[in-house]
């Protein structure tokens, strides 16, 4: 089933200013439901707006929009109800905690879905347990909590809302290796969990390719390309002419080829590599 | 609805009234503000809207920013011209039960309306072509003689140089916070008065916390760059009267003198 179909569709800020600045033009997707999709592309390259559009929280200039096949922007009570099927987790998302106790925060997407109080304390067990938080820190004050720790509780509070599609917003910004290997890991627990579509903004390649079965790329406001990781990471040039960092073992595997080594350059991950590496010394797979 | 707030936004430009210099466009500010409190008359008041519409087209800026900053006092606007409209003795006009409209409260209605439009476009227009750096340079300038009377003049410029400044990061935020709430399912948009100020709190116990961030870490980053509230302290551009200004001041007080003389001799 189709989770994501957007055509079309097109976004621009400050409509009538000086500073009119169209941020998402003509973008086409389809995105398949239960897939792990990384989302790239240089800064301002339009990927937050393309998540708030598929949040439903900004309305766009021109196109459609389907979640689940129904039309997100149709009416107001259409986009309410299929609002509630997208949770996001914004940027620096510890900045939007402002509850007495971690407990209360997490609870609050819930209690806004309308929820038997019954349900909401499940939930909020269920979101704390997935994001790894200590039962003892549900009654601390939110902001007693390390940088870590609150990000973790931000995105608790999303994950309680039981979302069919799950967009992070560069959730591992400013978190040290450790930290965000966690949090992804919590990402793709609670996937497997629910079956959740998963849309994953990073900077970073190798959360991408160590998450994600395909890769959007965006530039400028445009779709550049969209396909399996293996596919996207192969065709490096381009990424690195949009302003894109590749993996680093994929860097390794283009040297190798320039210096005569026959080898694909499509790797991307240090498993793929030991493999590739493997076959090449006539060792076979020691993976 | 937030993005609306424009005050202390600055629209870049070299026109005529971006080169008037910053004093002068104050001085001509408060002298318009003056002048549609004492042209109390409709013709005054077309005289000083025709003058505000020169100053905009001259500015470059365009018309969309100057409605846009309209928006957001268009409850305060409804509301004086209802209390004007409704508590005014006069002549009667309609009587709905204990409502009556007075001929007198419709020319004060309409009046009151024309000034407050007035006014917060002819505003506005001070800030929208006047970089926040220069404005608080001329008001320090302007204030220069409040010094002998101990009032600390940098120090209020500074602060006021700051606030504007944080003006439009601190929308910016709140729109993010908001954003961020309603993706968690919040509602800023529905249900009665004590419901809507409720739903505020997500947004605003996360403001306070930022605020309060953004000025210690302002406060750190002054002091590592020893700021010592401009003892000694000389100006990179200091900007001169000159003919343009004199020319800017001489149609300002045209407009503005013929609007008030339209009170007292017609
Ligand atoms: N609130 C806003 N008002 C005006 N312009 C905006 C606003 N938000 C974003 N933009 C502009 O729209 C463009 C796309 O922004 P967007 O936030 O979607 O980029 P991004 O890909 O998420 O970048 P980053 O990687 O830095 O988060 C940018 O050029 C930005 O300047
Ligand atoms: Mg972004």
């Amino acid at each position: 089933m189709t989770a994501i179909e957007a055509s079309g569709l097109k976004y621009v800020y400050g409509v009538g200013t000086p500073y009119e600045m169209t941020a998402l033009d003509n973008f086409d997707i389809e995105i398949d439901s239960g897939d792990f999709v990384g989302i790239i592309g240089h800064t301002g390259s339009g990927k937050s707006t393309l998540m708030q559009l598929i949040d439903g929280l900004i309305k766009p200039a021109g196109g459609t929009l389907k979640i689940f096949g129904e039309d997100m922007f149709a009416d107001a009570k259409t986009t309410a109800r299929l609002r509630k099927k997208v949770g996001l987790v914004f940027q620096y998302p510890e900045y939007q905690l402002f509850e007495e106790t971690v407990e209360k925060d997490i609870a609050f997407g819930p209690k806004n879905l309308g929820l038997s109080e019954d349900e909401v304390y499940k939930r909020v067990r269920y979101a704390a347990q997935i994001t790894g938080l200590p039962e003892e820190y549900l009654q601390k004050s939110p902001f007693e909590l390390s940088g870590g720790e609150k990000r973790r509780a931000a995105i608790a509070g999303v994950i309680a809302m039981r979302p069919e599609i799950f967009i992070l917003d560069e959730p591992t910004a400013g978190l040290d290796p450790k930290g965000r290997d966690e949090i992804l890991a919590r990402v793709r627990e609670y996937r497997e969990d629910t079956g959740a579509t998963v849309l994953l903004v990073s900077h970073s390649m190798e959360d991408v390719t160590k998450n994600a079965s395909k890769v959007l790329v965006l530039c400028h406001g445009k779709k550049m390309m969209y396909g399996k990781v293996g596919e996207v990471f192969e065709r490096s040039k381009e990424l690195l002419n949009a302003g894109l960092d590749l993996p680093q073992i994929t860097k390794v595997f283009i040297e190798l080829k320039n210096r005569g080594v026959d080898v694909p350059t499509s790797v991307y991950t240090v498993n793929q590599a030991i493999e590739v590496l493997g076959k090449l010394s006539g060792g076979g797979s020691r993976a | 609805m937030l993005k609306d707030i424009t005050i202390g936004q600055y629209f870049q430009g070299d026109s005529f009234i971006h080169r008037l210099d910053a004093r002068t466009k104050i001085l001509i500010a408060i002298a318009f503000i003056v002048s549609i409190f004492i042209a109390d008359s409709f013709i005054g008041f077309g005289i000083l809207t025709a003058f505000l519409v020169l100053v905009i087209a001259v500015s470059g800026i365009g018309f969309k920013p100057v409605i846009k900053s309209l928006k957001p006092i268009l409850f305060l606007v409804a509301f004086t011209g209802l209390i004007n409209l409704f508590f005014t003795q006069g002549e009667v006009l309609v009587k709905i039960w204990v409502i009556k409209i007075t001929k007198e409260g419709l020319v004060a209605a309409a009046k009151m309306i024309c000034r407050i439009i007035i006014l917060v476009a002819g505003t506005s227009m001070l800030t929208y072509t006047t970089s926040p750096l220069e404005l608080t340079d001329a008001i320090e300038r302007l204030l220069n003689p409040l010094k002998k009377i101990k009032l600390p003049v940098h120090e209020l410029a500074m602060m006021t140089t700051i606030a504007l400044r944080f003006i439009p990061t601190l929308v910016e935020e709140t729109e993010k916070i908001m954003n961020a709430q309603r993706a968690r399912g919040a509602d800023f948009d529905s249900g009665n008065i004590f419901t809507r100020i409720k739903a505020l709190v997500p947004v605003l116990v996360p403001m306070f916390i930022s605020s309060f961030r953004r000025a210690d870490d302002l406060a750190l980053a002054m002091e590592c760059r020893c700021y010592n509230s401009g003892v000694g302290k000389t100006k990179m551009t200091v900007t001169k009267f000159s003919h343009v200004d004199l020319t800017g001041a001489f149609v300002a007080i045209v407009f503005m003198a013929t609007a008030i003389l339209f009170r007292f001799v017609f």
